[in-house]
């Protein structure tokens, strides 16, 4: 109980302190993306931000159109920064949840999306990152991580915007 | 049904009531609709005469794991022979396509386009004719994948594909 009460504060705490560095309105900054949609909470975010999540890692290969490329991420789930955003999940409706994705954008419009249950960890569970780390070197902008897929059409490279889309 | 608020999308159907259908659907099919090429009826039977051999399931539930043996169609076999209509001014415009998965009683479920294509998730989804030996009126969808049964949707009424347009200026939502 002790462990789970701790372990609720620190994610408070990350959450308030998320909070509190971002401004409520979404509104880009020199290299932030905004975490928005159907959320309680939108979020501001630099990928220095993102090293306030509990960091994970990834070995990652994919085909794309130069061939297979091999790749070692660092970066934060996608399900705790949106949990943090606070997605807008109705307890009353059955599974609520499982009607949701995310739409993430680049900052050339690009664009792709995943289900929230291909990442939420009850489900298909896959981790799937905002990295801002490829490699040992460090990203201006964080990278859409998509770990298991055969090609790499769903790497967002820049990230300007994440969005969540579901009922309301 | 989808409609947008502000900068939100907002995807899915309500659960009650369930809208006036644009085609009739009978008891043993299911309806296919949205960003499709056309509509496409699928019955269960015809579906049953080219299922895949059986196959092994495994999920959890609250208290203990299952085992079921399952047998049908590839989801996105399916859906390839309907024909998506993604957004071809948005580069690669099948990854931001939505499957929302709907059954008689309207309980819904989404998937991703790109989770289920075996070039991307390839997830295995599967339209079930069968399971555990019993031949089923409407098809079960089965997610493989899912360490949970939450999106085997039971009685699959209707497959409905959304595509995710921006909400930017540089792109309007298709007619």
């Amino acid at each position: 109980m002790r462990y789970r009460l701790s372990t609720l504060a620190l994610a408070v705490v990350t959450v308030l302190a998320l909070v509190s560095a971002a401004p409520a309105q979404s509104t880009p900054t020199a290299n932030a993306f905004v975490v928005n949609g159907a959320v309680t909470t939108p979020l501001t975010l630099t990928a220095a931000d993102l090293r306030r999540f509990p960091a994970r890692q990834v070995w990652v290969r994919f085909e794309s159109g130069t061939g297979t490329q091999r790749h070692h991420y660092v970066g934060a789930r996608l399900f705790d920064v949106l949990t943090a955003a606070g997605p807008r999940f109705d307890p009353a409706v059955k599974n609520h949840k499982l009607t949701f994705a995310a739409l993430v954008a680049a900052t050339d419009n690009y664009r792709s999306l995943v289900a929230w249950a291909e990442f939420d960890p009850d489900f298909a569970g896959t981790e799937v990152l905002l990295a801002y780390r490829e490699d040992g070197q460090r990203l201006d902008r964080p990278r859409l991580v998509v770990p298991g897929d055969r090609k790499g059409g769903r790497y967002v490279s820049d990230v300007t915007e994440v969005e969540l889309i579901g009922q309301p | 049904m989808w409609t947008r608020v502000g900068r939100s999308t907002v995807v899915g159907v309500d659960p009650v009531p369930i809208p006036a259908q644009r085609v009739p659907v009978r008891a043993d099919q299911v309806l296919i609709t949205g960003d499709v090429v056309a509509d496409r009826l699928l019955d269960t039977t015809e579906l049953d005469a080219r299922a895949r051999p059986t196959q092994e399931v495994r999920y959890t539930t609250r208290f203990f794991a299952d085992t079921h043996r399952v047998r049908g169609v590839p989801l996105h076999e399916v859906l390839a022979e309907t024909g998506l209509r993604p957004d071809r001014r948005h580069k690669m415009g099948e990854l931001n396509v939505v499957v929302l998965a709907v059954s008689e009683d309207g309980y819904q479920v989404a998937l991703s386009w790109a989770e289920i294509a075996p070039d991307f998730g390839a997830c295995a989804a599967m339209l079930a004719t069968r399971y555990n030996g019993e031949r089923l009126i409407r098809p079960t969808l089965v997610m493989p994948c899912d360490g949970r049964a939450s999106r085997y949707v039971r009685r699959l009424w209707q497959l409905r594909l959304h595509c995710m347009t921006p909400t930017g200026s540089e792109l309007t939502p298709q007619p």
